[in-house]
């Protein structure tokens, strides 16, 4: 079990102003799933991965990350956590514009303190699986938004993270950089085993995940499971429920 | 809510950014103001004997302080108006037309700067008493001051030149809103492409540094160059030269030396330092900019106020030298000297120590084969007998004796300034002693002497055959010297004016108190602009620096946010930050330094006075203040990055 979460809730502001943005979530995540989560804006699904990515912390409610409880740690301790068993990837890829791709790519090892022979293999390993061997060398201003999200894919993946988060990450693509990045995205998780919870408001891009998971005003609604299902027919499916939910997610 | 409220409203929002800047031009609000003051009423209340215009000093000390604070002013401005960049864009995508953010911005620097003014005033006009209580003392004037707060006409004065200031930055904003383009709205700043460098420029730095301190560092008569490009320009080829080449320097050693970093992976790819290294290379060309401005006008600064301290400081000892005898003159009238051996002995306030009456020669010597261009063929030399000589020594509590022969002679003259003065020692010199010609020997050159130097100059020991032989000649022009030193020399300030009265011009009348007293005033007024020039200047420095990390801080946040998602402590941030400051404040600093300590060695050269101690005290002072502008920046940058 990678996630577990039992009654989280989460309220921003302070006595005057309060805004319940997750009411009482309870969810696991399997090692080696990909999970993706659905609803409409404002529903608190980047509140929820925040929790989970240990950047904020919930008002109520225990979760446990890997086993291990993540209240309970403290700054230093998280920060390692999330170096070492965490992934990110989000909408507006955050590269570094002053490194080169490459550079961006394996930061996460450089900050573990990984030897230069093993970075340079991992390099190497990534750029292949994610179609990045040419343009190592550029800047991230020089390379397409669907580069740039492979980039910062590769970068969530390179230390082999237990947990990778994803917001939205096709949110700025065309569909064929977004099919792209999705596409590789899966065979990661199916080749590496890597475990993935990946946030849309696209039913194509969620077509990709095993299971999805519905939410609206902080609470869960639905969840789907693809059941050996295609990638089409789960896409229909898909579409269908979003139908049902009152289609704007 | 009107512009004007608007931009009152901007200014307490923006306060911590204004806050050094304000602090900066307060201190130049006074300088400007105590300058103006002191200009009008100390040539009344010091007499600086004359040798120096204080009100010119002190006005063309405004003029430059003047000039420097409209450059800085200019440059915050700047730095203020782009972090607001995105803001002003802002306000113009909502539909405020670029005339209405035009007069809010040129409201909220008028604003700014009429407070500072007012502010500056209020502070220095309290200020004013203790200020020229302190030029006093540094000028050793014991009495009372008169001045305790400015006339109208000083703070009308300093208004109108700051409004001065405040107007033209205040349309430089103005301008600024016309220039914004909505179009760059959203894109990132910063230069773009890696900047390159090449082994080449790194020479050209070396050498453009290395030429302008063998320049400044050239013996100023026989230089060649020197004389080809004159005294005027030398100075300014060299300060050219040094400006260019700490530019290339900064520009390219950040370049290179990422560059080598960048190779060497184990390194480079080793937590934060390649996002450091990458973030200074980026921005390598403001930032040579920056450096370089910093490091020129650390090195003026230490240069300008090392000097005057030096010469502050050494003025005791250097009338102490040229001044071996409290007083001594001519003795041209038998009858005025009989009145002052009174007057010194009815004061028994003022023990003597010594009073001696010498007999030596006048006459002029050839001194064509010193081939010195300062000096000239000829020379006016007071000649003395070898005996006198040990007697005055031992008088004087010198170790020197000498014993000479025939025409064999020992020179003495106290030299101000190296490559001005002479060596005498081997040279032959012949004499003209009316009708007669001597040839001598000089034995050895010795640069020190036992008469002072206001009243004789050059003088030349001779063997005592040979002084009494030259005494007997006919036409020979004898001369009585009288020469006196009390117990302590350091307060005899009537009893010296007295004795002046008695004497003519032609006596040369010289004394260490009065010189002591004179160089004190000078030196002392030379030191008090110097102090304040410097911590305007040391302060406009940490501003700007300030100011530019500020704006850096504000571009780096995301990416900080960014790396601590990924897992970096703050710690780590806080540390690679610190690294990142320490070069950039550390670099211009130490060019700056070394800068300054050659132009001291040019300029010890020059006046062969020693600076290493006022210089080693300039140093700390400065590094200590800058130090503190470094802390604040630190703090303000973790701050900015880490909430
Ligand atoms: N830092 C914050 N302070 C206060 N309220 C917040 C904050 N972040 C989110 N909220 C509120 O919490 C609720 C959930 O927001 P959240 O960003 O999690 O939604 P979301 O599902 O990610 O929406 P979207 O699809 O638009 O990204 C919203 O009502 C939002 O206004
Ligand atoms: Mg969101």
């Amino acid at each position: 079990m990678i996630v577990q979460a039992r009654n989280v809730s989460k309220t921003y502001g302070s006595n005057g102003h309060l805004n319940k943005a997750l009411d009482n979530i309870t969810m696991t995540i399997l090692e080696g799933e990909f999970v993706g989560l659905m609803g409409p804006s404002g529903a608190g699904k980047t509140s929820l991965l925040n929790i989970f990515s240990t950047i904020d912390t919930a008002s109520s409610g225990e979760i446990k990350i890997m086993g291990k409880d993540i209240n309970a740690m403290k700054e230093a301790e998280l920060a390692n956590f999330r170096r070492h068993e965490l992934g990110f990837v989000f909408q507006d890829y955050h590269l570094l514009d002053t490194l080169s791709v490459k550079d961006n790519i394996v930061l996460p090892l450089a900050l573990s303190g990984v030897p230069v022979h093993e970075i340079e293999k991992r390099a190497q390993e990534i750029a292949h699986k994610l179609d990045l061997v040419d343009v190592l060398s550029q800047f991230p201003y020089q390379i397409s938004g669907g580069q740039k999200q492979r980039a910062a894919v590769a970068r969530a993946m390179i230390a082999k993270p237990r947990l990778v988060l994803a917001d939205e990450p096709t949110g700025a693509l065309d569909s064929k950089a977004a099919t792209d990045v999705l596409e590789r995205l899966q065979t990661l998780n199916q080749t590496d085993r890597a475990t993935i919870l990946l946030v849309t408001h696209d039913a194509y891009a969620a077509s990709f995940c095993q299971r999805i998971i519905f939410m609206k005003d902080g609470r869960f609604d639905q969840e789907l499971d693809r059941r050996g299902r295609s990638r089409v027919e789960f896409f229909h499916v898909i579409l269908d429920m979003l139908a049902t939910l009152g289609g704007n997610a | 809510m009107t512009l004007l409220q608007m931009a009152w409203k901007n200014i307490l929002h923006n306060l911590s950014m204004y806050v050094l800047y304000v602090f900066t031009m307060i201190l130049a609000i006074i300088t400007f103001l105590t300058f103006s003051v002191i200009a009008r009423e100390v040539p009344s209340e010091v007499a600086s004997g004359g040798f120096l215009d204080l009100s010119a000093f002190f006005t063309g000390a405004s003029v430059i302080l003047l000039l420097f604070i409209t450059l800085f002013s200019w440059c915050c401005h700047a730095f203020f108006l782009k972090k607001r960049k995105q803001e002003m864009k802002l306000y113009s995508m909502l539909g405020m037309a670029k005339k209405q953010i035009g007069r809010m911005l040129f409201y909220e620097h008028l604003l700014l700067g009429v407070g500072t003014l007012v502010i500056g005033c209020l502070i220095g006009s309290a200020l004013l008493r203790l200020f020229v209580m302190l030029l006093m003392s540094f000028m050793g004037y014991e009495g009372s001051v008169s001045v305790s707060f400015p006339a109208s006409s000083d703070l009308g004065y300093t208004v109108i030149i700051f409004l001065g200031i405040t107007l033209l930055t205040s349309v430089q904003s103005y301008h600024f809103s016309y220039r914004l383009k909505l179009s760059e709205l959203f894109q990132v700043e910063g230069e773009k492409v890696e900047p390159t460098s090449s082994w080449l420029l790194v020479v050209l730095a070396f050498l453009c540094i290395g030429v302008g301190y063998r320049l400044a560092l050239e013996n100023i008569l026989t230089s060649h160059i020197w004389k080809l490009l004159g005294l005027l320009l030398s100075p300014m080829v060299i300060v050219g030269l040094v400006i260019i080449g700490t530019f290339l320097l900064f520009h390219t050693v950040i370049v290179l030396l990422f560059k080598i970093v960048k190779k060497h992976k184990a390194t480079y790819w080793n937590g934060l330092n390649m996002v450091g290294a990458s973030q200074l290379l980026h921005r390598v060309k403001d930032n040579a900019v920056m450096l370089t401005a910093v490091a020129i006008i650390s090195a003026v600064t230490l240069t300008v106020v090392g000097t005057t301290y030096a010469s502050y400081s050494i003025n005791k000892e250097y009338t102490a030298v040229s001044n071996p005898n409290s007083m001594m003159f001519i003795n041209h009238n038998a009858q005025a000297v009989k009145q002052i051996n009174q007057l010194i002995a009815k004061d028994t306030e003022r023990p003597l120590a010594y009073h001696a009456s010498v007999q030596a020669l006048l006459t002029r010597a050839d001194i064509s084969t010193l081939e010195n261009p300062f000096l000239g063929q000829e020379q006016e030399v007071a000649l003395i007998s070898q005996s006198m000589f040990n007697k005055l020594t031992s008088l004087q509590r010198k170790d020197e004796k000498l014993t000479l022969q025939g025409r064999e002679a020992v020179v003495l003259t106290i030299d101000y300034s190296e490559p001005f003065g002479a060596n005498y020692e081997g040279a032959s010199i012949p004499l003209q002693v009316k009708g007669k010609n001597v040839e001598l020997q000089v034995k050895e050159h010795i640069h020190d002497s036992v008469f002072n130097s206001g009243t004789a100059s050059t003088t030349v020991v001779l063997s005592n055959d040979l002084f009494h032989k030259l005494l007997q000649k006919k036409k020979a022009e004898r001369i009585r010297y009288e020469l006196y030193q009390f117990k302590d020399e350091a307060h005899v300030k009537g009893l010296t004016e007295e004795i002046e009265k008695r004497l003519t011009d032609q006596d040369l009348f010289s004394s260490y108190y009065q010189e002591y007293t004179e160089g004190l005033g000078i030196f002392g007024l030379l030191l008090f602009i110097s102090s304040f020039f410097g911590l305007v200047f040391v302060s406009a420095v940490g501003t700007l620096l300030y100011g530019k990390l500020r704006i850096e801080a504000e571009n780096n946040r995301d990416r900080y946010q960014l790396l601590i998602k990924m897992g970096v402590t703050k710690k780590e941030i806080t540390a690679s930050i610190f690294r990142q400051l320490c070069i950039l404040f550390s670099l211009p600093l130490l060019i700056g330094i070394v800068h300054s300590l050659v132009a001291m060695m040019a300029f010890s050269k020059l006046f062969t006075i020693s600076l290493k101690g006022p210089m080693t005290v300039c140093v700390i002072l400065y590094s200590g203040i800058y130090c503190l502008f470094f802390i604040a920046t630190l703090r303000r940058y973790y701050k900015t990055v880490l909430s």
